[in-house]
């Protein structure tokens, strides 16, 4: 059942126009534009150092927006934030990055973040989100229906808890039988499936997956990958991932960005980028 | 056999709920925001005397210094209300001071919240002294809560309270044993603990979670520390030092488990209870004279703390922060050759031209300098915070006293003192090897009531509280002594014998940190792996850090020694260990010059002579409320300490002189490092600052 995807353009998922974003005020992403459609997988590429994960980062709001805006499903992010533009002040920070959470963006960071006293399924637990913003989801769905929202996340959102897991482990077998195990005693592979899973907990809107391959056997890699495809289609969510691994990338997203210098040089079709390797590798290499 | 000493087992029962329930609240605040409180036995000090003065006479007194403090609540305050308002107030200190003091340090490494929450303790120890009548001019009738007719309890009569007492710590151990295991809010606790990036990222607030903790965690103290006044009193600074026998108890738990801690606490009470009843029968003669009795009382569940960090090693495991720890920066002394000179040659004509009480001063100012030299040499450079320094001190006093007036000769005292300081340090820098961070301070601290228990309180060895008196310093007929017969009390010649010292320690550990020593240290500070990782020998370097650092504790103890008359226990309290790491740290822990300003604002230094003199000695009634307050805005807001500051004013200025006379350069793109490795690059000049970036 995939969702049609005649342009994802029209009414994204997100959104970044001219996205300023960096460490202590200093810029490394500079005036980035990139969206995501709604059922789409976007791959975010390029060398290292040239603002992937920052742009990942800024986008939950772990790091402050230094300029432009970001959108989800129209709505703009830092709206709330009134004068105090890229402030670092701690509890602003906090805030932040809990209502984003709550508005359904799920990152997945480099270091997983995983709570490896917890166990499996206390770590999935964590992932669901509070009744009151579940609830007050399907309302806010309810005022403006939308032709890709209507159908299958409609019914999603009344599923109860523990249907919710039932599906992450339907994408994610492996953990059925570790759910008493705690997160620490995982291989690798089975914590980036959990830390990947206790995004999906969430039913997000958007899911961001930073660096799914690092550390892992390029075998593993090319098992979970799809599992993100399957997920943006059969839930028309948006999917951004960061991939140093440019071919997995590009087999498995439907668009592709080059950053270079903090801005986007190239974008395009995952398909017409794996056709022409030259312009890619330019890309990383300079022209 | 065990009739014999079975009442004192259980009237230990009391003093070992209250450290039980402390221990709970340490654990919970550990579990919840990844802090040591050491001021925690202070915060539920503060509560019990708000309560017994509330329930005497219906007045509410804030822990506030400058503005009015009293506020008449009620008329006839009753027993229901008043333990209302105890719940309230200590819930709302709890919420404060993790608002105000550990919210923002969650980020910060473990020694800026040992420093914040000795600050705390400090501050609410004179908020104290000042806002409550206490001692004699107490008016205040203290009106037990519990009742304290005599029951049989297992054959032995044991008061009602103390009975009740456990049951309280036993409810709120299962209480919270239940909170942790069975609700949402464990789990969220649990995971924030685990992760605050992850927690974060699914939604948990860390802060909804550390501030609701913490104002449990003070209410459990709070209500204890009421209930235990029948029992044990209520003082300003035994109550608040409660807190080391409850870190104990925490400890042995491992900072997680409620239950072990509250079975530690229990065991700790009546094992300090069993210790005094069966010291002060006749028939223990056994026990040598030298050992003091109730020093054995404290010192035994101190050593047990000891034994079990050892043990356990790594009990206190680092958490997973948001951001990397940034380390006090530690900048390679330049111009040593120049400063030396200006400021022996300042030193020498104050020495020469200060009248007496002044002059005094700056001896106390030196002396303090030499000790806080010792701290910034193990804290500041090596990264190990050792509360143990002021006992070293202690032990290089006392023996050379005793070494002198069995007939050594001055040099070779002082010498064979500092000899015997230093292998002490040795000796306590080997759990050092195996334990970092809190867990050390806490092993540190440990060690100093042990020293200052058994040791120094020991009558054979320091004549117990009466103090014993060194001879005259004499070195080839000249006679260093601070004080001649007659008027002329401390000598010139005296400070410049401190001044050597002084000067000589300064110079050698400026040549540590110059050459590769300090390096290795510093990588030992920053990243113990990594350097050991790197070849560094990390025990030896620890080691060896300990060595130099407790040699010039050594010194200063026996200075000291000479400068008074007589010099006895009272001054190597613990607390005072406390004061001095705080003092360094408000100059600059990682630099001598951070030393230096320490010892200016030493009790009864330059700095508080000279403040004195100009408010009428007003300056003396609140300096240890400033100063802690001080410490605690330090931590959150100047890690580098005075010097740092001073340093990075000197910086901008320099660059703001330097950018106006050429165009800014374009560093933008260069710069991505979060400023974590400014330990090592410090004083690097305008690159490292922050250009201008609109």
């Amino acid at each position: 059942m995939s969702v049609p995807q005649a342009n994802p353009t029209e009414r994204p998922i997100l959104r970044c126009t001219g996205v300023v974003a960096g460490h202590d005020g200093l810029a490394v992403v500079n005036g980035l534009d990139l969206t995501v459609g709604a059922g789409e997988v976007v791959a975010l590429l390029g060398a290292n150092g040239v603002g992937k994960t920052t742009t990942l980062l800024t986008i939950s709001g772990l790091i402050p927006l230094l300029g432009g805006s970001i959108e989800l499903q129209g709505r703009d992010l830092e709206a709330s934030r009134g004068k105090r533009i890229g402030s670092s002040k701690g509890s602003a920070r906090s805030k932040q990055v809990l209502s984003r959470a709550r508005l359904g963006i799920a990152h997945v960071p480099e270091d997983r973040a995983l709570f490896f006293d917890l166990t499996v399924q206390e770590n999935l637990r964590l992932g669901l989100k509070r009744k009151k913003d579940r609830k007050h989801e399907s309302l806010a769905s309810d005022r403006v229906p939308s032709q890709v929202e209507d159908g299958t996340n409609q019914a999603e959102q009344q599923l109860s808890s523990s249907e919710i897991l039932d599906q992450v482990l339907g994408y994610f077998p492996a953990l059925t039988g570790l759910l008493d195990q705690p997160a620490g005693l995982l291989s690798g592979g089975q914590q980036q499936m959990l830390a990947i899973g206790r995004g999906l907990m969430s039913q997000p809107k958007l899911l961001m997956v930073d660096e799914l391959s690092l550390g892992l056997a390029p075998i593993l890699v090319e098992q979970l990958l799809p599992v993100l495809r399957t997920f943006a289609q059969t839930t028309g969510a948006g999917v951004l991932i960061v991939e140093q691994h440019v071919h997995l990338a590009l087999a498995v997203s439907d668009r592709a960005y080059l950053l270079r210098r903090g801005k986007a040089t190239l974008s395009g079709s995952s398909a017409a980028l794996s056709a022409d390797p030259d312009l890619v590798e330019a890309g990383y290499f300079g022209e | 056999m065990i009739g014999e000493y079975s009442g004192f087992i259980l009237a230990g029962l009391g003093g070992g709920a209250v450290v039980a329930a402390l221990a709970l609240g340490l654990v919970l605040t550990n579990r919840a925001t990844g802090v040591i409180n050491f001021a925690f036995g202070a915060m539920g000090m503060y509560v019990a005397f708000a309560y017994f003065q509330f329930r005497d006479n219906g007045d509410l007194i804030l822990p506030v210094i400058f503005v009015p403090s009293r506020i008449h609540l009620l008329e006839t305050p009753t027993l229901f209300t008043a333990l209302l308002m105890a719940v309230f107030l200590s819930a709302a200190l709890g919420a404060a001071t993790y608002w105000l003091v550990f919210r923002p340090l969650r980020r910060a490494p473990a020694l800026a919240s040992v420093v914040a929450s000795l600050g705390l303790m400090l501050y609410l120890q004179e908020v104290v002294r000042l806002n409550f009548p206490t001692g004699s001019a107490a008016t205040v009738v203290r009106m037990g809560v519990l009742p304290e007719r005599p029951v049989r309890f297992l054959g032995t009569a044991v008061t009602a309270n103390r009975l009740l007492l456990v049951v309280f710590v036993v409810l709120a151990t299962v209480a919270l044993t239940a909170l942790f295991r069975y609700t949402k809010f464990g789990l969220q606790t649990r995971a924030a603990a685990g992760s605050q990036k992850g927690a974060m990222l699914v939604g948990i607030s860390p802060d909804r979670i550390g501030l609701i903790n913490s104002m449990i965690a003070t209410v459990i103290a709070g209500i204890a520390v009421i209930l235990i006044e029948p029992i044990s009193g209520l003082d300003p600074i035994t109550t608040s030092l409660l807190v080391l026998p409850a870190l104990a108890a925490a400890l042995l738990g491992g900072l997680s488990s409620f239950t072990i801690a509250t079975c530690a606490g229990l065991g700790i009470g009546m094992l300090q209870s069993l210790i005094l009843g069966y010291t002060v029968k006749p028939s223990t003669s056994w026990i040598p004279d030298w050992v003091p009795r109730t020093g054995l009382q404290q010192a035994v569940p101190v050593i047990l703390v000891l034994i079990a960090l050892v043990w356990r090693g790594d009990a206190l495991p680092d958490r997973a922060y948001l951001v990397d720890k940034r380390l006090p920066s530690s900048p390679t002394p330049r111009h040593v050759a120049l400063w030396t000179l200006l400021l022996v040659g300042a030193t020498s004509v104050a020495l020469l031209g200060f009248d007496a009480p002044h002059r005094q001063a700056l001896i106390v100012t030196m002396v303090s300098a030499l000790l806080a030299l010792s701290i910034v040499v193990i804290t500041g450079y090596v990264g190990q915070i050792s509360l143990a320094q002021l006992a070293f001190a202690g032990v290089a006093g006392f023996t050379v006293i005793n070494v002198a007036n069995d007939g050594l000769p001055f040099p070779l005292a002082a010498l064979v003192a500092t000899l015997v300081a230093t292998a002490v340090g040795v000796v306590v820098a080997l759990p050092a090897a195996r334990v970092r961070g809190m867990s050390l301070a806490i092993a540190t601290l440990a060690m100093a009531v042990a020293l200052e228990q058994l040791v120094l309180s020991s009558k054979g060895f320091s004549g117990g509280v009466a103090g014993r008196s060194a001879p005259r310093p004499v070195l080839f007929g000249a006679d260093f002594g601070i004080s001649a017969r007659g008027a002329d009390n401390f000598r010139p010649i005296f400070g410049f014998l401190v001044l050597g010292v002084l000067t000589v320690s300064c110079l050698m550990v400026a040549n540590l940190r110059r050459n590769r020593t300090g390096l290795r240290w510093l990588a030992v500070r920053s990243n113990e792996r990594a350097a050991a990782a790197a070849g560094i020998n990390v025990a030896r370097s620890k080691i060896g850090a300990f060595a130099v650092s407790s040699c010039i504790a050594g010194l200063a103890g026996v200075l000291l020694a000479y400068s008074t008359s007589t010099l006895s226990t009272n001054s190597f309290m613990v607390i005072g260990a406390l004061v001095a790491l705080a003092l360094t740290y408000l100059g600059g822990i990682a630099s001598i010059g951070g030393a230096l300003i320490a010892g200016l604002l030493a009790q009864a230094g330059l700095f508080t002579l000279v403040a004195n003199g100009g408010t009428d000695g007003k300056a003396g009634t609140y300096v240890f409320a400033i100063s802690g307050l001080g410490l605690i805005v330090m931590a959150i807001f100047a890690p580098d300490g005075i010097t740092g500051a001073v340093r990075q004013g000197a910086q901008r200025l320099q660059m703001s002189l330097r950018m106006s006379g050429q165009p800014p350069q374009q560093t933008a793109l260069a710069g991505s490092g979060p400023g974590a490795g400014s330990g090592l690059g410090a004083g690097a000049g305008p690159a490292e600052g922050e250009p201008d970036h609109e």
